[in-house]
């Protein structure tokens, strides 16, 4: 049990499990996706038929994301530790954490923005190609922005995830909600710091999703 | 203005090969609105797509404003390409852009400064009467302005041509009139080459100067539509025809006409078009005067095709068989058209 006088220590805890947990979460969310668009784009565009074909190039990443998806994210989080450690100079803190953050989350984001952009009817692609757009002005002025709301939706349900990883990685030394809520509610049976980590997870959840949903509504004009 | 050299189109899908364009020759003249009509799976879209390239032939040529389309690199068949409007059945527009960003896009593309694509788009707005609708969604507009909008949008780059690949297919038939009439104004306005591709015969009569008849890949008549509409060739032709005006001949007509038949005096069903002044009536009258038949009207009708009057008078010749065949050459001799649709 916490006394009266431990509160204030209690909440300065949660304050820096919940900005770390914000830092490695926003920081992998933002270079999984500046990897992910780009190689979701690759995988669109250069399918047979569409404006980039190339057959190789397809297949070769398809089989680079869908090994990377397939291999689970507690495993991932050690067998790359090495280039943890490569990147960062050191294994342990947020930022190591965000390594195989952004590692899982990557592939996961390519796969969204491919779902994506498929939904863009094709009419409007050859709308584009009659004009005589090039592949890059098709991307820029067609695809993404025909894509956006759904990419968004997309980037909050990444996000959403990335804040249940987080809590793994955090487990392995990185710090934030979920590396608080183990190491006192499970090694420690204190389960007082548990509800109020678990409520504040769940409010963060649902304030992405309502931000994702938010964004996405007010650019769809479909 | 448009030449298309013996275009063959094979489609493969595995093993199977479909030829959906086996060796067409058109010639569409500068300024002209060229119609393509033909059955659901004819080729149609396949031949206008292959006009901007959009599909590579497999064999043949296309010639576009003196540029053999065929032979460009990519760099050169996209800027042929913002010299070749098209516009789509279901308008094809971006859903994220405004009407005035739609309209702006093909300018982006090719280019153009700021300042500029305002006032292009402004006056293309104009053109086509949606100056109030500038700021409004695609998902907030009529089929009919949707159109408006990708007409728009396929003249902003001032083409010399412009495709519609069943462009009022998806519009009610008062919508369809006022785009017809649309791309009418801009045919003569901005003396625009259109190629019209429609299973639609009322299209084709509304504002086209010539027409090709494409059956099974392949074009089984062309010329002028007034020719097409009043000599018809081919089964195909007379089919599309008579999906506007009423040819074929009802039951009891032909069950009447065996009947004469064995009644030893014969009859014969005579089509008659006239074509702007030259009136139907006299020439009845003369008939009855002169000849020994007796004429029943079965069907008659007033119609224009583009900007020419013509009719049809489907009559019903009965009498002898000398006096029905002087007639026919009596009418023959009067410069109409005439055609026996079926004796018995
Ligand atoms: N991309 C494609 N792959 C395989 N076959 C195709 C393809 N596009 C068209 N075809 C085939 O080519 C033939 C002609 O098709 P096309 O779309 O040109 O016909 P259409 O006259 O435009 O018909 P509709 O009036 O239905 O639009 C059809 O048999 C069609 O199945
Ligand atoms: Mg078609």
């Amino acid at each position: 049990m916490f006394s009266a006088e431990e509160l204030p220590q209690l909440i300065q805890l949660i304050l820096e499990g919940l900005w770390d947990t914000s830092y490695m979460v926003s920081l992998s969310v933002l270079v999984s996706h500046l990897l992910g668009i780009p190689l979701g784009v690759i995988l669109v565009t250069t399918e047979k038929g569409h404006i980039l074909e190339c057959p190789i190039v397809n297949k070769f990443l398809a089989v680079i994301v869908n090994a990377t998806r397939s291999i689970p994210f507690i495993i991932l989080l050690v067998a790359i530790m090495p280039l943890t450690k490569l990147l960062v100079g050191k294994t342990i803190g947020p930022t190591a954490a965000t390594v195989p953050l952004v590692v899982g989350a990557t592939p996961f984001v390519a796969r969204m923005v491919e779902t994506a952009l498929k939904e863009v009817e094709w009419g409007i692609v050859e709308a584009a190609l009659a004009m005589g757009a090039t592949p890059w002005q098709i991307i820029r002025k067609v695809l993404l922005p025909e894509a956006m709301p759904s990419i968004i939706l997309g980037a909050a349900i990444t996000t959403i995830t990335l804040i249940s990883f987080s809590a793994m990685a955090g487990v392995v030394g990185g710090g934030g909600l979920g590396d608080l809520a183990v190491r006192y509610g499970y090694y420690r049976y204190e389960t007082e710091l548990m509800i109020p980590i678990v409520i504040l997870l769940i409010i963060l959840v649902q304030v992405i999703q309502m931000i994702g949903d938010y964004f996405s509504a007010k650019l769809n004009k479909k | 203005m448009i030449t298309l050299k013996n275009i063959r189109k094979v489609f493969t899908s595995g093993d199977n090969k479909i030829t959906a364009l086996n060796g067409i020759d058109l010639d569409i003249k500068g300024g002209e609105i060229f119609g393509i009509i033909g059955f659901s799976g004819a080729g149609k879209s396949t031949l206008v797509r292959c006009i901007n390239m959009l599909e590579k032939p497999t064999a043949g040529e296309v010639i576009v404003n003196g540029q053999n389309l065929t032979q460009l690199s990519k760099g050169e068949l996209r800027l042929a390409r913002r010299k070749i409007g098209m516009i789509f059945q279901h308008f094809n527009l971006l859903w994220s852009r405004t009407v005035f960003e739609n309209v702006a896009l093909p300018l982006e593309i090719n280019g153009v400064s700021r300042d500029k694509i305002q006032s292009k788009v402004n006056e293309l707005l104009q053109l086509v009467g949606l100056e109030d609708k500038a700021s409004a969604y695609p998902a907030q507009l009529s089929g009919g302005q949707k159109q408006r909008v990708g007409i728009a949008r396929a003249l902003a780059n001032d083409p010399k041509v412009l495709l519609c690949d069943e462009a009022t297919s998806a519009l009610d038939p008062d919508t369809t009139d006022s785009i017809l009439k649309l791309l009418q104004d801009i045919n003569r306005k901005l003396n625009l080459t259109i190629v019209v591709i429609t299973h639609e015969m009322h299209v084709i009569k509304e504002i086209c100067d010539r027409v090709a008849v494409l059956d099974r890949g392949q074009v089984v008549e062309v010329g002028p539509v007034i020719d097409v509409f009043t000599r018809p060739q081919s089964p195909v032709t007379r089919r599309f025809i008579n999906s506007v005006v009423k040819t074929d001949i009802p039951e009891v007509v032909r069950n009447r006409q065996i009947e004469l038949k064995a009644n030893g005096s014969p009859a014969k069903i005579v089509r008659i078009s006239f074509i702007g002044q030259s009136a139907g009536e006299p020439v009845i009258t003369q008939l009855i005067k002169n000849f020994n038949v007796t004429a029943n009207i079965l069907y008659g009708n007033l119609d224009h095709i583009k900007d020419t009057i013509y009719g049809m008078l489907t009559l019903e010749l009965t009498g002898q068989e000398q006096a029905v065949n002087d007639a026919l050459q009596f009418l023959k001799g009067q410069n109409l058209q005439v055609e026996v649709i079926q004796h018995v």
